[in-house]
């Protein structure tokens, strides 16, 4: 049930991002929320259930917008697996934390996505992508506490009605 | 050797082994047979295209009330500019008519039929955008339903847009021209020259293009406006793609690019047009 309704909250954040990106672009770049979310989750629950949510919202991304399924499961799988793991023994109390976990994340994202890009699309080039690496990272940083605060009090409301309430 | 043995033994290890092997097994089946993918997806789309219809609009309302306020500082003076735009452009409106009543006249002497494309248009609602930074895929709300089929060139008031690659039955997915997966036929207005318009592919900027396979003869030069050619199929001939910002030699020294820029402002689509169909009036 828990997982259901996480399923139905990341539906709704892709949908209200694929809505909103032209009017929040920062230099022409999104910052994206959805990512940020997956990522938090990774941080707070650990490998293993963050990867599983992460697998789950590339699914869901690749069925939107995507023209064959994959991609993006394998990208958010894979990167939320090894933020999870990373920051599975890390202190992860200040923001600051928060910060730098979620931009050496989009980092990862950005490296694992940019190789699953040239193993499943054979056509595929892309120009200036280090700039385009550590700027996409820095945006979704600049929002990460935001988000992970977020996902911190769904996973704290989530934990007392399923485990605590019932 | 010891640190593999240990690794073969974790669970963790094969969880992650099988969970790469299924998407790997998944991608081979849906990028081969894209009607698996389809079969799978239009279900989920269903759902989700009136979700998105929803806070697009929603969204799009409470823009168009910010801009809205916004833009009574800049009417004044936005008013002023277009007047005197007005004012400039009258004697070319004056000259077009001349010269397309002198043209038509030159083509009956020809006997050449007079060209003219009939485009068969539908319009659309911009509903969802690809919210990754990687590629442009936008979502629009007509499909199957109003004879919108794979393939058929997305525009707007401003020129090209894209074109469809996945259709439902109310619902569309659009390549933009500036992902990096698209191509289009194009040609220089001016000199002619044909090329090939590819989106954000290097060294082309973010929300830029690059026309490749100009000749290295061609007299391109910046100002330039670039028209799709109708080759291909997918857009007529003579739709308004962008502008050329920088011309330049490709290594090989054999070719040109320009790097082009496009004449639809993307951040601010709402509304666009499916060419469901274009009918050529003429033979030349």
């Amino acid at each position: 049930m828990r997982y259901v309704f996480y399923l139905i909250i990341m539906t709704f954040v892709l949908v209200i991002q694929s809505s909103i990106s032209p009017y929040i672009k920062i230099g022409g770049v999104n910052p994206d929320f959805f990512l940020i979310m997956l990522l938090s989750y990774s941080i707070i629950k650990g490998p293993e259930r963050g990867s599983f949510y992460g697998l789950s919202g590339g699914l869901i991304e690749d069925l939107m917008f995507g023209r064959f399924i994959g991609l993006n499961s394998l990208t958010k799988f894979l990167t939320c697996y090894i933020t999870g793991w990373g920051t599975k023994n890390l202190f992860k109390g200040p923001a600051v934390f928060t910060i730098l976990f979620v931009f050496i994340g989009s980092l990862i994202y950005n490296l694992l996505f940019l190789l699953a890009n040239y193993i499943f699309i054979p056509s595929f080039q892309r120009g200036n992508i280090f700039t385009f690496f550590i700027y996409t990272a820095i945006v979704n940083a600049i929002f990460a506490p935001i988000v992970y605060n977020f996902v911190y009090k769904i996973e704290h409301f989530f934990d007392y009605y399923f485990n605590i309430k019932y | 050797m010891i640190f593999l043995l240990g690794l073969l033994k974790k669970r963790q290890f094969w969880y992650i082994v099988l969970v790469i092997f299924l998407i790997t097994l998944t991608y081979r089946l849906t990028y081969t047979h894209e009607e698996i993918f389809n079969q799978i997806e239009r279900p989920f789309l269903a759902v989700f295209s009136p979700i998105s219809d929803f806070f697009s609009s929603m969204v799009n309302y409470f823009a168009g009330k910010v801009t809205s306020i916004k833009d009574i500082f800049y009417l004044k003076s936005q008013n002023e500019l277009l007047k005197k735009k007005v004012d400039e452009l009258s004697p070319y409106q004056k000259m077009y008519y001349e010269l397309k009543t002198e043209n038509e006249k030159l083509r009956r002497m020809l006997d050449l039929k007079e060209r003219s494309y009939d485009y068969n248009l539908e319009a659309a609602e911009v509903i969802g955008r690809d919210p990754s930074n990687w590629f442009n895929i936008l979502i629009i709300d007509k499909g199957t339903n109003s004879g919108v089929s794979k393939n058929m060139a997305v525009i707007s008031e401003d020129g090209l847009v894209g074109y469809t690659i996945d259709v439902g039955k109310n619902w569309a997915k659009v390549l933009v021209i500036t992902d990096n997966r698209s191509s289009i036929s194009a040609m220089i207005q001016r000199t002619r020259d044909n090329g090939v318009v590819k989106g954000s592919v290097a060294p082309a900027p973010p929300g830029y293009l690059k026309m490749v396979y100009l000749p290295m003869d061609a007299s391109v030069v910046n100002g330039d406006v670039v028209v799709s050619s109708g080759l291909g199929g997918i857009a007529p001939k003579g739709i308004i793609i962008g502008k050329v910002e920088e011309v330049k030699k490709e290594s090989d020294n054999l070719m040109k690019f320009a790097i082009v820029k496009p004449a639809v402002d993307f951040n601010k689509l709402e509304y666009v047009f499916v060419i469901k169909n274009f009918s050529y009036a003429g033979r030349e």
